[in-house]
């Protein structure tokens, strides 16, 4: 039954991730990459590794497609411009990718201890298990990995500050009574769609609603 | 059961695809996209090398792959944020002066 | 194996269905249902006059940032699971060192609500 199912998930999978490269508009590429994502998730649970299946829907298909989705309507684009391949050095890519592609077939057929059939576990190790080994032998890579984090944190929130603003505006020296810096994070009005014809908008009113310049400005 | 090198030549597979997506397409996020799914490759390489030696550390590295591949994800999509507000254009070919 | 694969039965189940009833919908009304375009019939529905404007809004930049923080925490959230099935087992090193994790991040909590980045209007 195992192999039945193996092999069901490593097709999708392998056909999903086939549609995330050469799908011609972004969002259907990001679809498909969660679709693979979540064949993935199942493979974990055959790997007898059912937290990491859990973590990888939850922190992958939950957290970083929705940026990703979030990224692509935001940085909206029109599809006729964009021609999907590059044209200039296209031949070599292609070369080292076969390269690539034929190199790891060889060597993985040729290696005789991996064809060996797995053993299946006594039992998979549970999640008491992987947590005492993190919080044992593995605690500086974990407190390693909040200052990661954290400076993914600080990086975001500073990328997406609003610089053209801050360099208008004056700059106040920094009244003690205040607590910030003077720059602000961005608003809509910052954020432009990359139409090459985007004119003035003239559906949005000037004093309600979230399209108006309410936001992040302190 | 299932031998261990099918695991492998899944992962080569998605790896190559990925690997192919960030050398052939234009569009930087989907450039993203594939680099997301050769760093699952790698995912399940690790899984199952440690499903086959009854080993915890193919886990506990995978957790900590995906912990920062996320925090990459979201530090990379805020620097093409930042910088395709002044460039407005998407293709990774006008996208290749360092100043942004 | 065979029991942890039959505990996960009823979800390879239920998505199996999901996924039929959802393809039986969607290629039912392409087959049968009968198709007769109009300029008229298919333009968008404006209270009574025509549609002058393309009635997009620009994509507010606010939800970004949203999913920028939630990825974060989310993972932070991950690192609390495993933490919170173990909590007697780790003792009070493992408590301590999660504290100090939950240090770290509430630092950068602290930071992006002073930067403004969690204002909504």
């Amino acid at each position: 039954m195992e192999r039945e199912f193996f092999l069901l998930l490593a097709t999708v999978a392998t056909g999903s991730g086939f549609l995330v490269v050469v799908a011609k508009d972004p969002i259907h590429s990001a679809l498909a990459l969660v679709a693979c994502f979540v064949q993935i998730a199942a493979l974990f649970i055959l790997l007898g590794a059912p937290f990491l299946a859990v973590i990888q829907i939850f922190v992958y298909v939950g957290a970083v497609m929705v940026l990703f989705l979030f990224v692509i309507m935001m940085l909206n684009v029109r599809q006729e411009a964009l021609t999907r391949f590059i044209p200039s050095g296209a031949i070599a890519a292609f070369v080292v990718t076969l390269v690539l592609a034929v190199e790891m077939g060889l060597l993985l057929s040729w290696s005789s201890d991996l064809h060996q059939l797995m053993a299946p576990a006594a039992e998979p190790p549970s999640v008491n298990a992987l947590s005492l080994a993190l919080f044992q032998d593995y605690l500086l890579p974990f407190e390693v990995a909040s200052v990661i984090l954290l400076v993914a944190l600080v990086g975001a929130v500073i990328l997406a500050r609003d610089d053209e603003k801050a360099d208008a505006s004056p700059r106040r020296a920094l009244h003690p009574a205040q607590g910030r810096v003077p720059g602000r994070v961005a608003t809509p009005d910052t954020m432009p769609d990359i139409l090459p014809d985007n004119g003035p908008d003239t559906g949005r009113e000037p004093d309600n609603g979230p399209g108006t310049s309410g936001g992040m400005r302190r | 059961m299932i031998p261990l090198s099918w695991y492998l030549f899944l992962a080569a597979v998605l790896f190559v695809t990925g690997a192919a997506g960030v050398l052939l397409r234009r569009n930087v996020l989907i450039v993203l996209m594939s680099l997301e799914l050769m760093l699952n490759s790698v995912n399940i390489n690790l899984l199952a090398f440690g499903h086959a030696m009854q080993d915890l550390r193919g886990q506990i590295i995978a957790i900590f792959v995906i912990a920062i591949t996320a925090a990459e994800v979201a530090v990379a999509l805020g620097i093409l944020v930042a910088l395709l507000r002044r460039k407005h254009t998407l293709e990774v070919d006008d996208l290749t002066v360092l100043k942004g | 194996m065979e029991d942890l694969l039959r505990e996960y039965l009823p979800i390879v189940i239920f998505l199996g269905l999901a996924i039929a009833i959802g393809l039986v919908f969607i290629f039912a009304a392409l087959i049968i249902a009968v198709r007769n375009p109009d300029p008229e019939k298919v333009s968008a529905y404006e209270c009574g006059f025509n549609a002058f404007d393309d009635s997009r809004m620009k994509f507010d930049v606010r939800f970004y940032l949203v999913s920028i923080l939630f990825i974060i925490f989310d993972l932070e959230i991950a690192f609390l699971f495993p933490w919170a099935v173990a909590f007697k087992d780790v003792g009070l090193l493992g408590f301590w060192s999660m504290i100090v994790f939950l240090g770290v991040l509430t630092v950068g909590f602290a930071y992006e609500w002073k930067k403004g980045a969690l204002e909504w209007e």
